[in-house]
């Protein structure tokens, strides 16, 4: 193991100094964007199926909605960037959305926001619509633990 | 046979990829990945940290930061393991479920806290824009390019079933109504108060805001919408594209979806969400789509393409692959739109990705046909296309000092940033940051990661923060039950060749680009002939006929310098460069394999090297 190591180090050291003199200084991954644009034209989605897609959606709305908390600030602000989260996933409809009211749902959750927090967010995003505040007290079930 | 082995290699594939959930039932793991280097990205080598069906890598980005990147695991060994044909070693290090946790929570924290931050910066870029567009009396309306102007004539019937339900919902007037509702609201708005996002300080992430620019892009945008609709505009020539036939049941799930899509649109209108405009626009352009597509009895989808569309080369020889990959994709994504039409609801994000796989296979057809560059649609496939819209005339004053205040955020924001995640190649480098998140992510810290992971590497005073040496600490410092590698592309795929062809024809062909029957010149590759990545004794030999090749390929640059700006001459002194190592028996450059999709079953199965007694 000792000599593997040895001769490891050796051989990183004499590419790392070689590349270091002669290329690019450039250790690590340098990525000038998330993806090259040689294969852009066929899909680029990183999620490799639908499911994945909406869990990914509803982590970020979950991560952002609990942050919210923590940090505070405006409503109508916190709103308006779940109107951002939701068009990096391509989403320009969020409000019709059932995933982002789970979502929200279980970042009051995690948050371990009060009934009494949980429930003036319910009736600030979700109104009377059943569906939607049934899906967010779904994902507050699910995590206040 | 061949068939034969093919499947094993890829059910070895499937298997490994669902072990983290096997491993789950006797305890977690932790993957430390080290992935050889390559020219261009990392001539280095790069690290990454496997949990679960998550990898989580340090990237290195303009301008000089370091950000965390999530990638899923396929993903991660198809970008670098086939696209960029580089090996990855995996060392194996056994953890509890606790301790796992912990570690997940820490790097998925990290990535969300970098990921807002760079959302803010954004967010402030858009603003500079906003207030440069006022002063010069017009905004760039996204999606409103897809309507014709106001004052072009046309009325569109699809449109006006939806403004009568909307009225009959809430009122004859409600159009006007709002209209004039929104206008009041952009008088009232204070370019003074500009409520910009304030410089990241603290572990915490950054605390929403709804700036001045962004609330009045917001307004214009929905009084552009709404007038729209009031209207019945119809859409602009060119704003559609036309697609597969209809099947027999494709009548009724394009049926559905429209019924499901002017449902939502009449709630949005209804709607108090500060940025309902964007939704709204887009939201009508696709239910005239789909609207033409009933008439049509084929599907017909809204153009995709953004103004500022980056675009490739014509490439014959990959063409028809990308075709082939195109269409499967549309074909998939009209299945999973068809078996969820049912649910009575419109799903937008599966929507876009059939409308975004119908867009790129148009394109790609049309730019053949045309002979031209064609255009790439990159992540975001909402369609956007702009158009400029008058804006009342405001003081200059407050908004000249609103853009300037805009600018002098970027800058502080920046530089925030960079204080706290600059990138160094010695010092905070991809295998620094992911040991100092290890060590953060327990309450005791180092001590803690020391006796929760049984092993820890220090990287003050080491030669650690070289990828390839981090891989050998961590075999020796930390209790590694498995190593595993997973060969590159070309190896994998040479080994296929092996087993099936004569292994000297196979030799020969493969040792250089001119004959591979594998490889295909990418635009990125430097200008090379051999590949010594398997070539250890002929290395400098080799090394030294692409260096030969690298300078003749710069002298021919030279010449055609006016002509291709400058592209053979920067292949070809990448080439010469790039080939130096290769005279001291050391490869860096291993070619690079865009062209293989990731749909195509082509990853290597990864081969134990180790199994070690520990953990």
């Amino acid at each position: 193991m000792r000599d593997d190591r040895r001769l490891a180090v050796l051989r990183a050291l004499a590419v790392f100094l070689l590349s270091c003199v002669l290329a690019l200084p450039q250790g690590c991954s340098f990525s000038a964007s998330s993806e090259s644009s040689s294969d852009s034209s066929a899909s680029s989605s990183k999620s490799s199926s639908p499911g994945s897609a909406e869990a990914q959606y509803k982590s970020d709305v979950r991560e952002y909605t609990a942050a919210y908390v923590k940090t505070g600030g405006q409503f109508d602000a916190f709103r308006r960037g779940l109107g951002d989260i939701a068009k990096k996933h391509n989403i320009t409809n969020w409000e019709d959305n059932t995933i982002t009211y789970e979502g929200i749902g279980e970042g009051l959750g995690e948050a371990k926001a009060s009934e009494l927090q949980f429930k003036a967010y319910m009736d600030g995003l979700a109104g009377q619509d059943t569906s939607k505040r049934a899906a967010m007290q779904k994902g507050y079930d699910d995590k206040k633990g | 046979m061949a068939a034969l082995r093919r499947l094993l290699a890829l059910g070895a594939t499937l298997l490994a990829l669902v072990a983290p959930a096997a491993a789950g039932e006797l305890g977690r793991r932790v993957d430390y990945l080290y992935i050889e280097a390559n020219e261009g990205g990392s001539s280095g080598g790069h690290v990454a940290l496997g949990l679960g069906d998550e990898v989580f890598h340090f990237e290195h980005r303009s301008p000089g930061i370091l950000v965390l990147g999530v990638d899923d695991l396929e993903h991660f060994r198809y970008r670098y393991g086939v696209r960029e044909n580089r090996t990855i070693h995996v060392s194996r290090i056994p953890v509890s479920e606790e301790t796992y946790g912990l570690l997940v929570d820490r790097f998925r924290r990290r990535h969300f806290l970098q990921t807002r931050h760079l959302d803010v910066m954004d967010g402030l870029e858009r603003d500079r824009v906003t207030l440069e567009q006022m002063r010069a009396g017009a905004l760039l309306i996204e999606a409103a390019g897809l309507f014709v102007a106001p004052e072009a004539p046309g009325f569109d019937p699809d449109l006006a079933a939806v403004r009568s339900r909307v009225r009959a919902v809430y009122g004859e007037d409600v159009l006007d109504r709002r209209i004039e509702q929104l206008h009041t609201r952009l008088g009232e708005l204070d370019p003074a108060a500009l409520d910009l996002p304030e410089p990241p300080s603290t572990e915490l992430p950054p605390v929403p805001t709804y700036s001045f620019p962004q609330r009045y892009r917001d307004l214009v945008t929905a009084v552009a919408a709404l007038e729209i609709l009031r209207d019945a505009r119809p859409l602009a020539p060119g704003a559609l594209v036309p697609s597969l036939d209809f099947r027999e049941a494709d009548v009724v799930v394009a049926e559905r979806l429209s019924d499901a899509l002017s449902s939502a649109l009449v709630r949005l209108v209804g709607s108090e969400r500060p940025d309902s405009g964007g939704a709204l626009l887009v939201g009508m352009a696709r239910l005239t789509a789909l609207a033409e597509s009933l008439r049509q009895n084929r599907w017909i989808v809204v153009d995709g393409f953004p103004a500022d569309a980056a675009t490739a080369d014509s490439r014959p020889d990959v063409e028809d692959e990308l075709m082939a990959s195109i269409t499967a994709d549309l074909a998939r994504t009209r299945e999973r739109l068809a078996s969820r039409s049912g649910e009575g609801e419109f799903r937008e994000a599966e929507f876009a990705s059939f409308e975004a796989a119908a867009n790129r296979l148009a394109e790609l057809s049309r730019a053949r046909a045309e002979g031209r560059e064609r255009r790439i649609l990159g992540a975001s496939v909402v369609p956007s296309r702009p158009a400029p819209r008058a804006v009342d005339a405001m003081d200059p004053s407050p908004l000249a000092r609103g853009l300037e205040t805009v600018r002098a955020r970027q800058e502080a924001y920046a530089a925030a940033f960079k204080r706290r995640w600059g990138y160094n190649l010695v010092t905070r480098n991809c295998v620094s940051e992911i040991f100092s998140e290890i060590d953060a992510a327990f309450p005791g810290g180092a001590q803690e990661s020391l006796a929760r992971l049984g092993g820890r590497i220090d990287m003050d005073g080491s030669l650690n923060f070289i990828p390839a040496v981090s891989a050998a600490s961590v075999t020796s410092a930390y209790p590694v039950a498995e190593r595993v590698e997973v060969p590159s592309y070309r190896t994998w795929r040479k080994e296929q060749m092996y087993e099936r062809e004569n292994p000297v024809a196979v030799f020969l062909r493969e040792s250089n680009t001119l004959t591979s029957a594998m490889y295909r010149h990418n635009a990125d590759d430097s200008i090379f002939v051999f590949f010594t990545d398997d070539a250890v004794l002929a290395r400098p030999l080799l090394g030294a006929l692409n260096l030969a090749v690298g300078l003749a390929a710069s002298a021919v640059g030279l010449v055609t310098l006016p002509a291709d700006g400058g592209k053979t001459l920067w292949a070809g002194l990448k080439g010469a460069v790039f080939s130096l190592p290769e005279l001291f028996f050391q490869n860096i450059r291993k070619g690079s394999f865009g062209h293989v999709k990731r749909d195509r079953p082509a990853r290597a199965a990864p081969l134990p090297i180790e199994v070690l007694g520990g953990g």
